[in-house]
């Protein structure tokens, strides 16, 4: 269904000079903005490691997707101005990157904790109390599922199954599993990761 | 090469969609987000027709928007199931877009009336022509897609200011619906940030500077009615259009010999140039 945006055309050569019109007012503008106060100037992108990132891809547009993967893995989620760099580098509108960014839910767009907790809500787990022990979390973490706390120690998310179900209710931290939990053991766990 | 419409044999061109070849034939067939100056892109499922290929057996349910002709395909559109799908389709629709006036009346001219799916209030039917129009015809992108499935939406990345929209308004101008309305208000004070005055119609590529007597207000702008009147459509989709026509030529040839009445000017300049491509 979303055959043929932005995907490489012949343009016109005028619609090309329209195209640098286009983005030279653009970047006046934001400078403007930006010496007026009414904006914070853009952070700069890290781009020593996108251009590592870039080349290892051939700096092919059709590569976008391995890109953002290997830029999630390196950042843990996709900080904005390294994807304007991207947008700028390969020549791929931000629009495009964008609807990619959001269509794939492994893509992130805020920035994630430094520990990866993962609570399953499988049928096993729900029997045995996952409920309970999701209540729990967010109560000692403070944030819903999907959340990051405030200091960026967590980040909290509900699975489905982490494929363990005799350990029930599991749920794993950076991986690492933690099975047979209740509300009160949950408290521990967390604590012991700084 | 031939091709049966309805049970009639008709004369197609290759490269020509079976929707083109149906649409020259004079055949009805529902299509919200085929666009004459856009690439085909299959979103709104409406112009399904029932074809088959030469030698084959299956009739099979397909786009006619994207599917390309070929010789002897046979097509059928008006069959009860294409219109059982469609009435279906429409539904969908009814029930995404209750409100707009647009979906209502396209429903009605197919027998569709209430739907028996729960309600949404979105003018957006997500045809995506804005989209593709600020891409392909303008190349501003400054809105796409995100999300999808049911949280699919037409937005700006990050949803910061756009400074990416030239306001030159063909987004709205392709809206089916009126889901994508301009904020002149937005716009104004966009450029009064800017600390100069843009006219959309400078950085279109239609006027080489301007110096506007309305004090760049655009929702009031002449220039605009004035080009509309003359193109008959916005003048990007215009121009679009006669680019689109000196390029692929053969594109826009009528499906049989051309009868001699080609008066208009712009009609006459095609035959001409077709004539001197290599065959």
């Amino acid at each position: 269904m979303t055959a043929g945006i932005g995907r490489e055309r012949a343009r016109p050569a005028g619609i090309m000079s329209r195209i640098d019109t286009i983005r030279k007012i653009e970047r006046s503008l934001v400078e403007r903005r930006v010496a007026a106060g009414l904006a914070t100037p853009a952070a700069a992108p890290d781009a020593a490691a996108v251009e590592a990132i870039l080349d290892r891809h051939g700096r092919a547009s059709e590569q976008i997707i391995a890109i953002l993967q290997d830029l999630q893995e390196k950042r843990r989620y996709l900080p904005e101005p390294e994807l304007r760099y991207i947008s700028r580098e390969l020549d791929i509108p931000m629009t495009r990157i964008y609807a990619i960014a959001t269509f794939y839910k492994a893509f992130r767009l805020e920035p994630r904790g430094r520990h990866e907790v993962c609570l399953c809500m499988g049928t096993a787990c729900h029997v045995r109390g996952g409920e309970r022990v999701k209540d729990a979390i967010e109560r000692s973490l403070g944030v819903e599922a999907g959340g990051t706390t405030a200091d960026m120690r967590f980040s909290f998310e509900t699975v489905r199954c982490l494929g363990c179900c005799g350990q029930a209710p599991v749920m794993t931290i950076d991986g690492k599993i933690y099975g047979k939990l209740d509300h009160l053991a949950v408290g521990k766990v967390l604590e012991s990761h700084t | 090469m031939r091709i049966t419409l309805n049970g009639g044999t008709r004369q197609a061109r290759e490269g020509q969609t079976v929707l083109d070849a149906a649409r020259a034939a004079g055949i009805d067939i529902p299509a919200v987000c085929a666009h004459e100056a856009l690439e085909p892109f299959g979103a709104c499922r409406l112009c399904i027709v029932e074809v088959r290929e030469r030698g084959k057996k299956r009739w099979r349910v397909v786009t006619s928007c994207l599917y390309p002709v070929k010789e002897g395909l046979e097509v059928r559109s008006d069959t009860e199931k294409i219109r059982r799908l469609r009435a279906f389709l429409l539904e969908l629709l009814l029930a995404r877009s209750p409100n707009a006036p647009y979906v209502k009346e396209l429903a009605a001219r197919y027998g569709v009336s209430k739907t028996r799916f729960s309600r949404l209030d979105d003018d957006c039917i997500l045809c995506g022509l804005c989209v593709r129009a600020c891409s392909e015809i303008v190349g501003a992108n400054a809105i796409g897609f995100s999300q999808r499935g049911i949280g699919r939406k037409v937005d700006a990345p990050y949803g910061i200011d756009h400074s990416k929209c030239i306001a030159c308004g063909v987004c709205t101008f392709v809206c089916p619906t009126g889901a994508v309305q301009m904020e002149y208000a937005r716009t104004m004070e966009l450029r009064k940030q800017g600390g100069e005055h843009l006219c959309r119609y400078t950085l279109m590529g239609f006027l080489p500077d301007a110096v506007c007597s309305l004090n760049y207000e655009c929702a009031r702008c002449e220039i605009d009615q004035k080009y509309r009147a003359e193109a008959g459509t916005h003048p990007l989709v215009a121009r679009a259009l006669a680019l689109r026509r000196e390029s692929e030529p053969r594109r826009d040839a009528p499906g049989k010999p051309a009868g001699g009445k080609s008066a208009s000017p712009a009609r006459e300049k095609t035959p001409r140039k077709r004539r001197a491509a290599p065959k």
